[in-house]
């Protein structure tokens, strides 16, 4: 396989992770399923077309990039607050079905909506069944990329991305902050009676979580410079859950591990072709990429049957890896001090 | 005015298939506590299934005949796929959780439809309207209400949603094996010691409810498309139905099924453009489980510390 | 005008005239307790007698249908769970509620959480300010770890401890948010009779170290008769008794409540 075949594979992946690191926040870390998650998605994509539409400063070049994606990300968490506020109420199942329904209200609010185009595509209308889609970018490309289109999103730039998510979201598991959510995730009466604000730390994790689907939304229309209603639905809130359960709950290494399978998974099957098998009835002579969408959904059963808690669980490197930790105390520890009245 | 029962008219009748539809759904859930997702699938497996056998009766057979067959033939299919889906998918996970359980919901959801697309090329399956007095031509025909004209058959939904609604009602209110589900719906272990198989009690639910979905999948086939993603969005209706109504409770299920209907189709009639109907659905969907998370007709349950 | 006068009556915690009821159901009725700081109070009663409602009630988990509650001069009725936690009321549960796949020096540090001092961007840039904070829970709650003898299981599962340390951590954690009242629910349940005595010391240690006012719910009478200095009795949700322990082992009323009424022949 080429690297030209390759790299919007990888682009690919790249999104998926994001996608799945952010999920996890809120899935894995604080116990709260997801099936919207590309609700929060097609919201970031949208806005950051439309700031390409309306906003664009041809003079900031690829820079346009930044404020695109910091209003995707601040859509999106301002539109998981609209959501998140609401259903906080709301536990396992029941949380599920209704951020299902409001991505479904995002899709189809896209799906019939539209808007004037605006300076860039005078007279016609945006969104709609056939959403947004750019033919040339306007304004310049990286020095030295002329012969791709103008995407500012380039491979790099996505992987910048999935590193600062990573980063930022590891810090946070790592911290009280981390703590509050896994704490909710456990056992949500323990957490009230820690002093752990609830409801206000469940919306942090929404907002959290929405943010960074924003930004993997803007690094989409980046990349691919023409999104439609199609690319947000169901199915993507359930292949990012996939990744998220394959890597395991609460895992952020994981998560970025299974993107890297799943994303590659359908190119690899490209490349297998079942057409020539002359054993199997006609009706199973196709690419293997006609098998992917059943693949998919196996795969969803059988794992979580097989494998409850992903490759890693909720840690960041599978057992075999992990430093075995040592029992005695790393420090000297202080002789304890009593409060005194 | 006449504008206004014709849209009332047609909210109850496909108000009676989210009905019979959400019914599944809220059986289901009121035994194993599962959103059971595949569900909208076994309502297009059953629309399948009476095609199927639509094709292979002769040609010359009395519509009058072959409906109820088709009919048959759908709730029976309909039951089987459920009764297989509880046995392969359901029945192994059942003590590992909600989250499993939803996940595995939803993969077979998603493998039913892709088995179906797979095999039927994604071609929409339509009854042919040629010669006259065949099936496809008698579920077009019309009655005239008000100036719109209203398809006779679905008449027919609101015939099957009240039959089948008394069925269940007189099998879980009035015979040994509805104590027994009612008492594993409450307390599964506590029914186990009671003597009752609650494989058996699961095993039928699923088959009932399944069969229901299958029954309502073959009736709005009849007139409209067989295709392999049909039963997605009314899945999701049904399920909107179930929790408007009180997820776990019928009479909540057939209330909030009509209710859905009505509301959809009094929505397109107040003016709202029908691609917009959908978002009523969902939007009613965040509101109930906002307001009144236990639904219409449901109880509050507690937690206990 | 009467708050004010309270406020001034009692100074740690106060409460008066708790109800609740669950559908229809009167689990407590009218329940008013007074603690002093230092003291160790047992809550005690038979089988559904209300004493785990009303710690639900006192740390906010539940809220009550009247009375009121105040806790170091502070008006807490129908203060969320946490903000009371804050204000440092901690409390265990009968069915302990550990943290069971996070590590045992974690489940000490989530109880910090009040007292940690930085905020999201400091802890995802990693400043400074989070590594002092953080080094600094961590040094405390290795200390708590050794007090309550768990620091060989600092990084074992909480979910895979035995039961005595199950109990234990639980305790530690409520203790670590740095409460000054500590409800227990049934500590000594499910330990055998030496950890008993172990367990009435530590609790006693405990009070004098941290200068915590200790109310429990305890069954074990030979627990609560050495450990606590004042008994509060509650049946059907009301109190029918209170006083030391030596007053109470005579009490008719209490008596009757534990081993049912004598039953007068029918004339």
């Amino acid at each position: 396989m080429s690297w030209v075949e390759l790299q919007p594979v990888l682009c690919q992946v790249g999104i998926l992770a994001i996608l799945a690191l952010s999920l996890n926040v809120l899935c894995g870390l604080t116990g709260l399923l997801q099936l919207g998650h590309a609700g929060f998605y097609a919201i970031g994509a949208y806005t950051a077309g439309c700031y390409a539409i309306y906003a664009t400063v041809p003079a900031l070049g690829w820079c346009n990039l930044i404020p695109a994606a910091a209003a995707g990300m601040a859509a999106a968490a301002l539109c998981s607050l609209v959501i998140g506020l609401p259903c906080l109420r709301l536990a396992g199942d029941y949380l599920a079905i209704a951020t299902l329904g409001f991505a479904e209200i995002v899709r189809l609010i896209l799906t019939n909506a539209e808007l004037p185009g605006g300076r860039m595509f005078p007279g016609e209308t945006i969104g709609g069944p056939t959403g947004i889609a750019f033919t040339e970018f306007p304004g310049q490309v990286w020095p030295g990329q002329e012969h791709y289109s103008a995407e500012y999103a380039t491979l790099p730039v996505i992987w910048l991305g999935v590193g600062v998510t990573y980063l930022f979201l590891l810090n946070i598991k790592r911290s009280a902050i981390g703590r509050a959510f896994l704490c909710i995730r456990e056992d949500e009466i323990a957490a009230r009676t820690m002093g752990i604000n609830v409801p206000r730390y469940k919306l942090l994790a929404f907002l959290l979580s929405a943010a960074f689907a924003g930004l993997a939304g803007a690094l989409f229309f980046h990349q691919q410079l023409r999104i439609n209603p199609g690319n947000f639905n169901l199915l993507k809130s359930i292949e990012v859950l996939l990744i998220v359960v394959l890597g395991g709950m609460g895992s952020l290494t994981g998560a970025i591990c299974a993107a890297f399978l799943l994303g590659l998974l359908p190119c690899l099957l490209r490349h297998l072709d079942l057409s020539g098998v002359a054993f199997l009835p006609a009706i199973l002579q196709k690419p293997l990429s006609e098998y992917s969408m059943l693949l998919y959904a196996l795969l969803l059963i059988l794992l979580t049957r097989l494998l409850p808690n992903g490759v890693f669980a909720m840690h960041e490197l599978p057992t075999w890896l992990r430093p075995r930790p040592k029992t005695s105390p790393r420090r000297k520890a202080k002789a304890p001090e009593g409060r005194k009245p | 005015m006449q504008d206004f029962l014709f849209y009332l008219v047609s909210g109850l009748c496909i108000g009676s298939i989210f009905a019979l539809v959400a019914v599944g759904y809220t059986l289901v859930y009121g035994i194993i506590k599962l959103v059971n997702f595949a569900h909208g699938e076994f309502y297009m497996v059953g629309a399948y299934a009476s095609f199927g056998t639509y094709s292979l009766l002769p040609s010359s057979t009395s519509p009058w005949l072959a409906i109820p067959l088709m009919v048959l033939a759908g709730g029976t299919a309909g039951a089987a796929i459920a009764g297989l889906t509880e046995r392969v998918a359901y029945k192994p996970i059942r003590r590992s959780g909600r989250l499993a359980a939803l996940l595995t919901a939803i993969g077979v959801s998603f493998l039913l439809q892709n088995l179906f697309a797979f095999f039927s090329q994604a071609r929409p399956l339509q009854y042919p309207t040629e010669p006259h007095g065949s099936v496809g031509e008698i579920c077009q025909r019309t009655v005239l209400l008000g100036t719109d004209g209203l398809v006779l058959i679905r008449f027919a939904y609101i015939g099957a949603a009240v039959l089948f609604c008394a069925l269940l009602w007189y099998l879980v209110l009035r015979t040994r094996f509805g104590r027994a589900m009612r008492a594993v719906s409450q307390d599964a272990d506590a029914a186990t010691l009671m003597g009752i198989d609650v494989d058996r009690v699961i095993r039928h639910t699923f088959l009932i409810g399944g069969g229901l979905a299958g029954v309502a999948g073959t009736l709005i086939a009849l007139q409209g498309v067989t295709e392999p993603m049909m039963g997605f969005l009314p899945g999701l209706k049904a399920f909107v139905a179930a929790v408007l109504g009180g997820i776990g409770n019928i009479a909540g299920a057939v209330v909030g099924g009509l209710l859905l209907g009505v509301i959809e189709s009094l929505a397109v009639w107040a003016g709202v453009p029908t691609g917009y109907k959908d978002v009523a659905a969902f939007v009613i969907l965040i509101l109930v489980l906002v307001i009144r998370p236990q639904g219409l007709l449901g109880r509050v349950t507690r937690v206990k510390v | 005008m009467k708050k004010e006068s309270i406020r001034k009556e009692f100074d740690f915690f106060f409460a008066e005239g708790l109800c609740k009821s669950f559908g229809g159901v009167q689990a407590v009725t009218d329940f008013s307790l007074e603690l002093a700081s230092r003291e160790i109070v047992g809550l005690i009663g038979p089988n559904g007698a209300g004493k785990t409602t009303v710690f639900n009630l006192i740390t906010g988990l539940d809220q009550p249908d009247a009375g009121e509650l105040y806790f170091r001069r502070a008006y807490i009725t129908r203060e969320p769970a946490h903000r009371i936690a804050r204000l440092g009321i901690a409390r265990t549960f009968q069915n302990i509620r550990l943290l069971g796949h996070l590590s045992t020096l974690d489940n000490i540090r989530v109880a910090y959480h009040s007292h940690i001092r930085y905020n999201l961007f400091h802890a995802a840039l990693r400043l400074p300010r989070y590594h002092r904070v953080e080094q600094d829970i961590t040094d405390k709650s290795m200390q708590f770890l050794k007090l309550f003898h768990l620091e060989r299981d600092v990084h074992t599962l909480a979910g895979a401890l035995p039961y005595g340390k199950r109990r234990r951590l639980e305790l530690a954690r409520a203790l670590a948010t740095g409460a000054s009242l500590l409800l227990l629910d049934e500590p000594g349940a499910g330990l055998n009779p030496a950890e008993t005595v172990e367990l009435t010391h530590l609790i006693r240690r405990l009070r004098d170290e941290f200068a915590v006012t200790i109310l429990l719910i305890e069954h074990d009478m030979k627990m609560v008769m050495s450990l606590c200095e004042r008994l509060v009795v509650l049946n059907f949700g009301r109190i029918i008794a209170t006083g030391t322990p030596a007053e109470l082992r005579t009490n008719e009323a209490v008596l009757a409540a534990y081993l049912g009424q004598p039953r007068t022949p029918p004339c």
